[in-house]
């Protein structure tokens, strides 16, 4: 009995570690449209150009693409998804998010302060090449459309 | 002295008056012609804020002209979040911008708002880094329509022109307007309404004017036949959506000079 519960763990370890390996691939395009569309926000998001969407974060070697929705200015709502170069890459992007959601905080809290709460409560998740960050009130929806894409 | 000598003294006075009277006309016309020379230094103190209406529309007609996107690439703008808004969804990207949601006259000159070499700079401080700029667009004002006096709003804003000439002279500075609210905005509210932005429209203009840079109406691209932003231009009445911030900027390219 023994055997087989051990036998029975070590196949469950082993396709789980399976499935971590599976190299994750997804339409960015299509990903951060359905954050921006699907997603309730105050403002209305509209989709950037690439170059300008590159030019919002210090990270030229590091994006191999970028999707990016902005507000007007009325809100601090925004979605992006990022596919980088790699998993190294993927972190020092993680990490220039959040340099990049720090300073949209300090901006909002001298100029819309209620935006402040809404930013505090951010989306960043990241699986193997792609990131992905949300700013929205509607976190849930926006949550549920993420680990569609991520799991 | 004979009659003939007489007529020759006579034809040799009217060519050089006639050569003369030629010269002055053609200088004349060289003054209108370049606009870019029209600066402060060129206006006498008491003329410069008598300058009038129609000088101003025969300026428009003698030199305004139609660019393409790249007019902007050696141009820096200074605004706030309506200037992002013009910035990101036209995809200025060969521009160069200086912007904060909040960007007031004053904090153009002490708020980090620019980070350039690791480091956060003014406005101010950051057009002095980067000074190769041949053309500058403005638009501040409506943060601080709720100032309790509009004439230190004024009285920054001409430090701003002044500082930017210091920094460089060769520039073509240009000025617009406020855009407009919604009908909804203006009516509820105490500060964002068309008649503070209109009043403060009037001196910008008067400033601009005075200051020999270019005003530039930029309202008139954006407001319906009653002078607001429409409805649907924008979600909260005072940021303009996408749509509007293109004809904002078609607007920009049909006014160079």
């Amino acid at each position: 009995m023994k055997k087989i519960i051990a036998f029975l763990l070590v196949s469950v370890f082993l396709m789980s570690a399976c499935g971590k390996n599976e190299t994750l691939e997804m339409n960015i395009d299509d990903f951060a449209k359905e954050l921006a569309t699907a997603v309730d926000y105050d403002d209305e998001l509209f989709l950037l150009e690439d170059e300008i969407a590159r030019q919002l974060f210090d990270l030229e070697d590091d994006i191999e693409d970028i999707a990016m929705y902005l507000g007007s200015g009325s809100t601090s709502e925004m979605v992006a998804v990022f596919k980088t170069r790699g998993k190294y890459n993927t972190q020092k992007t993680y990490n220039e998010v959040l340099l990049f959601l720090r300073d949209l905080r300090d901006e909002y809290e001298d100029y819309l302060p209620k935006e402040v709460e809404k930013i505090d409560k951010f989306l960043l998740n990241k699986d193997g090449e792609y990131l992905v960050f949300c700013v929205t009130d509607d976190d849930k929806t926006a949550q549920k459309i993420i680990n569609k894409y991520f799991n | 002295m004979t009659y003939k000598s007489i007529f020759k003294i006579l034809i040799v006075c009217i060519f050089t008056f006639s050569a003369l009277f030629l010269y002055a006309c053609e200088k004349e016309n060289v003054e209108i012609a370049s606009f870019s020379d029209f600066n402060e230094s060129s206006i006498p103190a008491e003329i410069s804020s008598e300058i009038s209406e129609e000088s101003i529309i025969e300026y428009d007609e003698v030199t305004k002209k139609t660019v393409d996107k790249s007019y902007f690439d050696d141009a820096v703008f200074i605004g706030n979040s309506r200037t992002q808004g013009l910035i990101y969804y036209n995809g200025l990207g060969n521009t160069t911008a200086y912007m904060d949601k909040g960007l007031k006259v004053d904090t153009v000159f002490d708020k980090p708002t620019v980070e350039m070499n690791g480091k956060k700079l003014s406005v101010i401080e950051a057009l002095s880094e980067k000074s190769e700029f041949n053309k500058v667009y403005i638009m501040l004002g409506i943060n601080e329509l709720g100032w309790a006096y509009s004439d230190i709003f004024i009285e920054k804003y001409a430090l701003i022109i002044d500082k930017i000439r210091e920094i460089n002279p060769d520039a073509i500075i240009y000025i617009q307007s406020i855009l407009p609210v919604s009908e909804e905005k203006s009516s509820s509210d105490a500060v964002y309404n068309m008649d503070k932005i209109n009043e403060y429209n009037d001196l910008i203009k008067d400033m601009a004017t005075a200051k020999g840079t270019i005003y530039l109406n930029v309202s008139e691209a954006v407001a319906d036949e009653d002078g607001y932003l429409p409805q649907y231009a924008s979600t909260d009445g005072v940021h303009l959506n996408k749509d509007y911030c293109i004809k904002w900027f078609e607007y920009l390219k049909d006014n160079t000079y």
